[in-house]
């Protein structure tokens, strides 16, 4: 996996052009995963222990 | 608390919001839903002109924000966001949405929502800086380009500050819209529809002697 994206100038240079979109979907999972891990310690934690009080 | 008390605490509105504050963030929000769609949907390879549509929701993002950063100076409490060392004890406990896990009482912001404000702050501030310095590589009304104020190094770490930080941008507000719609944060997304929450809610979430609210104008009309 990269991180960053290069190109090459016109002297054949390697150019930093910005970086990976590459790392779209794996901030897209980031963010997927809290959503989830969140939504079962609220469900399975939180909401139970207060329904057996 | 007696039955009529706990009545008039549900029935009472305080103000969490402003109409200026409100109207703002809504502001904020559809200007931050269309850069990300222009960035991102031609990644995703959904072709459409999207420069102009950025850079001018990148502008009004940026007066935006700034507006925010100004009237949150002078017309209200600063201090509603500072964190105490000693918060940060809460951190995983603050999650839970229970008053009564957290070792500190919160003021008008929990924790988690300081940190979220301050962390969206900071990517806010790396996208509006860097996004100005790359309109010098698009003719706008303001100025013709000059893509070579900057060497082709530069530009690079440029366009991966702004990257990086567009991407950052993706889980927090996935969050964001996650936690608007959660059942126990729903009062939270009312305030920044409607400006208020009840005097149930306050004393529920809040300790009154970190956050003083004032009695909304609305419900003062209906008690006269």
């Amino acid at each position: 996996m990269n991180f960053l994206r290069y190109s090459s100038n016109a002297w054949g240079q390697r150019v930093l052009e910005g970086v990976s979109w590459d790392l779209f979907w794996y901030f897209v999972g980031a963010g997927a995963v809290f959503i989830v891990l969140h939504a079962s310690y609220m469900h399975f934690f939180v909401n139970r222990a207060k329904q057996s009080k | 608390m007696s039955s009529s008390e706990s009545a008039n605490a549900s029935s009472v509105r305080l103000v969490r919001h402003g109409a200026v504050t409100r109207i703002n963030h809504w502001l904020m929000a559809v200007c931050m839903i269309v850069l990300l769609l222009t960035a991102f949907l031609p990644i995703l390879g959904i072709q459409f002109d999207w420069v102009t549509i950025h850079w001018i929701a990148g502008l009004i993002f940026f007066v935006s924000v700034s507006f925010h950063t100004v009237y949150a100076l002078i017309r209200q409490d600063w201090r509603s966001m500072w964190i105490a060392l000693d918060e940060f004890a809460d951190i995983v406990s603050s999650m839970s949405g229970s008053l009564n896990a957290l070792k500190v009482t919160p003021g008008k912001y929990w924790i988690m929502q300081k940190i979220y404000h301050h962390s969206v702050a900071f990517l806010s501030l790396i996208v509006i800086i860097t996004g100005i310095l790359m309109l010098f590589k698009i003719d706008i009304p303001f100025w013709e380009r000059n893509p070579y104020i900057f060497s082709n190094a530069t530009w690079g770490v440029i366009y991966v500050l702004h990257g990086f930080s567009a991407l950052f941008f993706i889980p927090f507000i996935m969050m964001h819209i996650y936690f608007a719609f959660r059942p126990e944060k729903l009062f939270y997304t009312r305030s920044m529809i409607r400006g208020w929450i009840t005097g149930e809610e306050y004393r529920s979430h809040h300790d009154p002697q970190k956050w003083v609210v004032e009695q909304s104008e609305e419900e003062e009309h209906q008690v006269c």
